[in-house]
């Protein structure tokens, strides 16, 4: 079996924390020796699922709870947020369409879009415990 | 993130450095937001200095670009940076705001 490193790490929902999740997100692409490219696609991508943590599912409350688990193997980086706020649920996060003119271009739905646009695999949950954003970015 | 406004004749320039995110830009937001009050709605945002913006920073820029347009004037970029003029086009702003390569060019397609 493939070997893989593991990192966490623990949040509140404060959004003076996301410099803290930028310098993790580098700090575990140093250590596992990512691209420079793949360390600013998750960097980016982890922001935005943060973030969406922070506004939707604790509604701009500052002392959430936030973890982050990211495990990295040769072939692909994990990562799951986990938060116990209320339940946000993706399918009612529209996607922008980024050809629409100006006056029509929604405010939001940009995170969500950048996530998945960075990112090759993201997905939602919601359980008892609260919320799951899990996303993997396949390793060259 | 830092910002700082100047005016160029009669063209405002916000230079805006550093990092937006969702913490920084409610403060950009409210600098546009403040300048569009006091009639100053020819704009150049000069992000030169600018090394990464998320969503909330993009949503910060479409929003002072519509309200500028509304008030008849226009939000213009400058000088992005190939990672932020990366997000830029991923995000399709590219073909809704007019971005120039430098400060200079950006105030003088206002003439």
């Amino acid at each position: 079996m493939a070997s893989s490193k593991r990192f966490h790490l623990a949040i509140t929902s404060d959004m003076s924390n996301l410099e803290r999740v930028a310098e993790f997100v580098f700090e575990v692409a140093r250590q596992t020796q990512l691209s420079d490219t793949i360390a600013e696609h998750t960097q980016m991508a982890v922001d935005e699922a943060v973030t969406n943590v922070m506004e939707h599912a604790y509604g701009g409350r500052a002392d959430g709870h936030i973890d982050l688990d990211f495990r990295v193997t040769a072939r692909e980086l994990r990562i799951e947020i986990r938060d116990q706020g209320a339940p946000f649920d993706s399918a009612t996060i529209q996607e922008p369409n980024i050809h629409s003119p100006l006056s029509e271009r929604a405010i939001g739905g940009l995170g969500v879009f950048f996530m998945r646009k960075l990112m090759d695999k993201v997905e939602f949950t919601h359980d008892r415990r609260g919320n799951l954003t899990r996303m993997t970015k396949k390793l060259p | 993130m830092d910002f700082k406004s100047e005016m160029r004749g009669a063209i405002l320039v916000i230079a805006i450095s550093g990092n937006l995110d969702a913490l920084t830009a409610p403060a950009l937001a409210d600098a546009i937001s403040t300048q569009l009050r006091e009639d100053k709605t020819r704009v150049v945002a000069n992000l030169a200095g600018l090394e990464y913006t998320s969503s909330a920073g993009l949503r910060v820029l479409l929003n002072g670009v519509k309200a500028a347009r509304q008030q008849g004037g226009d939000l213009r970029l400058a000088g992005a940076q190939p990672d932020v003029n990366k997000v830029l086009e991923l995000s399709g702003f590219t073909s809704i705001m007019k971005s120039f390569p430098d400060v200079e060019t950006a105030v003088a397609s206002f003439a």
